[in-house]
């Protein structure tokens, strides 16, 4: 039993500890020990998870490349027929790697959490909820099966409703919990389709299933064979999970909750609407790269999906006010860009930029939050301004991650974008490249308007709240510097081969993810070809030529490099235009925001400039336009069928209770008076006789005498009329 | 004067009996009433025994009667008892008010 193998079981079970604890005693600990205490607990577990996780990875990349995949068993779980589910979990590089961004983010943010949420009423039970969420997020990581990973997605729901909601006792709070908590659910109805479908298919197919990412990936070739209702199958199941993922990883047309969801706790925004639950969609994607290698034309849709999104959510970022609703659009568009990524065959490309992004946008995020904790929960950018005197080390933090996220030359943001524009224009098209490219400008352009409006000029507060203004304490502003450091300098770590790097991540994950070395559709008719050679020649028992140099082609071993080394100027020249690109629309802003801002005003007064600006403030009407067409139908139709069970349901029971009643009183009348009238006839009647015969026996002689006589004569005289 | 005067005579008799004996209030006068009716019987006995064809049971009927004689000789001194201890008890002797064997 290795290290690993006795180890990571522990990495969810004990934040899971942490929840229970913390959900059943918290208030108890919180009363009776105080608010250090009770954080200190919140963070130990997650803290625990991160040494676990750290330990393993380094354990793992000891081991030889061919052993890096590790299915720790635990017991069975579901055993119904050939059904046959496990609680197993698979630690792989891939895994790995979430792993870390899971746990070291999650305890960071955890401590920033104690300084953030100093003072608050439910303190314990907001520590019981991250625990319980990067339980879900870690379980969701390390399942081995569809069902697990399905378990975590649907747990880490969970818990962002909670959270979302975490003050619940503001409205607005509650429905934009109830919000994300719905919209996730299309999503999930989508992945939940496609498990089922998957879980089907294994069974016509194979007659038994255990439903494992390893099985699958095994089995995937004669799925490939397979349609459903004309559609080719694994084409089907690709675009549910990826339905899936867009709820989750908030992509249009999916992606309206998670702006609404910055209305939780900041560390909420950091950890779970920046940095891991929303990346869950895209970690799916890597999980499952088999599929959507042999699914061409819905990696196709998602490239259309995920560049709208990556565009559309750019824009909307530069015209918002709520500092985190301008993170929160710049997630949504970051995101876009991991999927745009994924759609294009770079899988590691895009975990890599999910693994940037978590470092930044957290850093970005818990930034923003102390912001937010200075100024007294004020999150109106038009009231800051000049922080960065008062705020040094959150201000320079933020900057440093800002500079990450434009795609500064060397920074982290710099190598995953980069990578993934090249990918989008060279296994994509040119078009999504621009598309791509031009929202990286517009980044670039939101960014910095945030940094100039919050932390340069001319404070903009009122001077109370400036006065009462300053640093956050240490636990608070630790991890944002710790973030921030790791924005900068963890892009080395894929550095690509025309800078002189090995890309080192991509190598890293090659064990589980392979990439794409062209485009998804020639490499799927590639495959195709290879196979249809493969059976040619199996049947020929002679090989031609050029199908032998398709097959190596598609393992990329030889033209590969060749094709590399024609782009390495092309590669240079996207790579230059696109960093000129952010630092002209960063400079841009800086006029805009810092040097001359009377030009901006100048500008914007115009009236086409004021409807733009009111268009992409109202995010598109995005909102309106599903209120009128989604929301407001089904309202109608509730009504409807409301007043229908109202009117008609219930007039119905009404009439039917109305019509039993009626019946009712009439067997009760009926009963009351024949029935009773009956037995009280019989009573009263015995009771008569009874008194009349009584009357007989007055005791007196003459009485009985007399009626002894006339007894005696009707017996005579019918003895004598009768008998006779 | 042939069989029916006698039994008109004793139906009279037992009538004017059964008169008294449901009319009358005084015990005293029921037990007259009483012996009327008594003798109604033995009258029809000995007008039987007179008027009968056959030649064996001549005397029957008187037989009868001399019993029936006795045998109110008997009542009437039962019953005068009875009506003694009666007004002794009760201080009257009216049949209406000894009512304790009502029903």
């Amino acid at each position: 039993m290795s290290y690993i193998q006795s180890a990571i079981p522990f990495v969810p079970i004990l934040p899971l500890l942490g929840a229970l604890i913390l959900g059943l005693l918290g208030k108890k600990i919180y009363t009776k020990f105080g608010e250090n205490v009770t954080g200190i607990l919140g963070c130990t577990m997650p803290f625990a998870s991160a040494v676990i996780a750290v330990t393993s990875f380094i354990t793992l990349n000891g081991l030889d490349v061919s052993e890096r995949v590790i299915r720790i068993s635990m017991t069975h779980w579901v055993s119904v027929a050939d059904l046959q589910l496990q609680w197993t979990f698979r630690y792989d590089p891939l895994s790995a790697v979430m792993l870390l961004v899971v746990t070291i983010i999650g305890t960071l943010i955890h401590i920033y959490g104690m300084g953030y949420m100093h003072d608050d009423r439910s303190f314990s039970r907001f520590f019981a909820y991250m625990n319980l969420f990067l339980a879900s997020m870690l379980m969701l990581v390390l399942g081995d099966n569809i069902v697990i990973m399905f378990l975590g997605w649907e747990g880490v729901g969970l818990c962002s409703y909670l959270l979302i909601g975490f003050w619940f006792t503001e409205e607005q709070n509650a429905i934009a919990g109830k919000k994300a908590f719905i919209v996730n659910r299309i999503g999930d109805l989508g992945f939940l389709t496609g498990i089922l479908l998957v879980a089907f298919f294994s069974m016509k197919l194979f007659g038994s299933t255990d439903l494992s990412f390893t099985q699958l990936q095994s089995r995937i070739d004669v799925f490939a064979q397979q349609t459903f209702f004309g559609f080719p199958l694994l084409e089907v199941i690709a675009i549910c999970f990826f339905i899936g993922a867009m709820g989750k990883s908030a992509q249009i047309p999916l992606y309206v909750w998670l702006p609404d969801a910055m209305a939780g706790p900041t560390p909420v925004s950091a950890l779970i609407h920046a940095a891991t639950m929303v990346t869950a969609g895209v970690y799916m994607m890597g999980r499952v790269f088999f599929l959507y290698t042999l699914a061409p034309h819905a990696l196709g849709f998602i490239s259309l999906i995920a560049a709208l999104t990556c565009f559309f959510s750019a824009t909307i970022g530069m015209a918002q006010f709520d500092i985190k609703k301008v993170l929160a659009y710049s997630t949504v568009s970051q995101l876009g860009y991991m999927f745009l990524a994924m759609s294009v065959g770079a899988f590691s490309a895009g975990i890599f930029h999910l693994l940037t992004h978590a470092a930044f946008k957290a850093a970005l995020f818990m930034a923003s939050g102390s912001v937010i904790v200075a100024l007294h929960h004020k999150q109106d950018m038009r009231e800051m301004g000049g922080l960065l005197k008062k705020m040094p080390v959150t201000g320079y933090s933020f900057i440093a991650a800002t500079l990450a996220i434009m795609g500064f030359p060397l920074t982290s943001g710099f190598f995953s974008k980069d990578e993934i524009l090249w990918k989008a224009f060279i296994q994509g098209s040119p078009l999504l490249w621009l598309v791509g490219f031009v929202a990286a400008g517009i980044t670039s352009f939101y960014m910095w308007r945030l940094v100039f409006m919050t932390f340069f000029g001319e404070t903009r507060a009122n001077k109370h709240t400036w006065d009462h203004c300053k640093e956050q304490p240490k636990r608070t502003v630790v991890p944002i510097a710790i973030l921030a450091v790791a924005a900068l300098t963890i892009g080395f770590w894929n550095v690509p081969h025309f800078l002189g790097g090995h890309s080192n991540f991509s190598s890293f994950l090659d064990p589980v993810v392979h990439d794409l070395s062209s485009s998804p559709m020639e490499n799927f008719n590639k495959i195709q070809l290879a196979q249809k050679t493969e059976h040619v020649s199996n049947t020929e028992n002679a090989m031609k030529p050029e199908s032998g140099h398709q097959v190596a082609t598609e393992h990329g071993v030889e033209s590969g490099h060749a094709v590399q080394e024609d782009h390495t100027a092309l590669e240079w020249g996207l790579m230059i235009a696109s960093v000129a690109w952010t630092f002209f629309t960063g400079f841009l802003a800086y006029i805009f925001y810092m040097r001359y801002p009377k030009a901006r005003e100048q500008i914007m007064s115009g009236a086409v400039a004021q409807k733009i600006f009111m268009v992409l403030n109202n995010k598109y009407f995005v909102d309106e336009f599903y209120e009128a067409v989604v929301i407001t139908p089904i309202r109608k139709t509730f009504d409807f069928l409301a007043a229908f069970d109202q009117k008609v349901v219930d007039g119905l029971v009404n009439f039917a209770a109305y019509m039993g009643r009626i019946g009712s009183a009439f067997i009760g009348i009926f009963d009351n008076e024949i029935v009773d009238g009956l037995v009280n006839g019989t009573g009263w009647g015995t009771q008569a006789g009874g008194k009349g015969a009584s009357s007989l026996q007055s005791g007196k002689i003459q009485t009985i005498i007399a009626s002894s006589l006339i007894i005696f004569i009707i017996i005579v005289a019918s003895v004598v009329l009768f008998l006779r | 004067m042939g069989l029916t005067g006698f039994l008109t005579v004793s139906a009279v008799l037992f009538t004017l009996g059964m008169v008294i004996f449901i009319s009358r209030k005084n015990a005293i006068a029921i037990l007259m009433g009483v012996e009327l009716l008594l003798n109604a019987a033995a009258l029809n006995f000995v007008a039987f025994a007179r008027f009968t064809p056959s030649q064996a049971s001549q005397l029957d009927g008187q037989i009868f009667a001399v019993f029936i004689i006795l045998m109110a000789a008997a009542e009437a001194v039962v019953a005068l008892a009875i009506a003694l201890s009666v007004y002794k008890e009760l201080n009257q002797v009216g049949a209406d008010k000894l009512v304790s064997l009502k029903g």
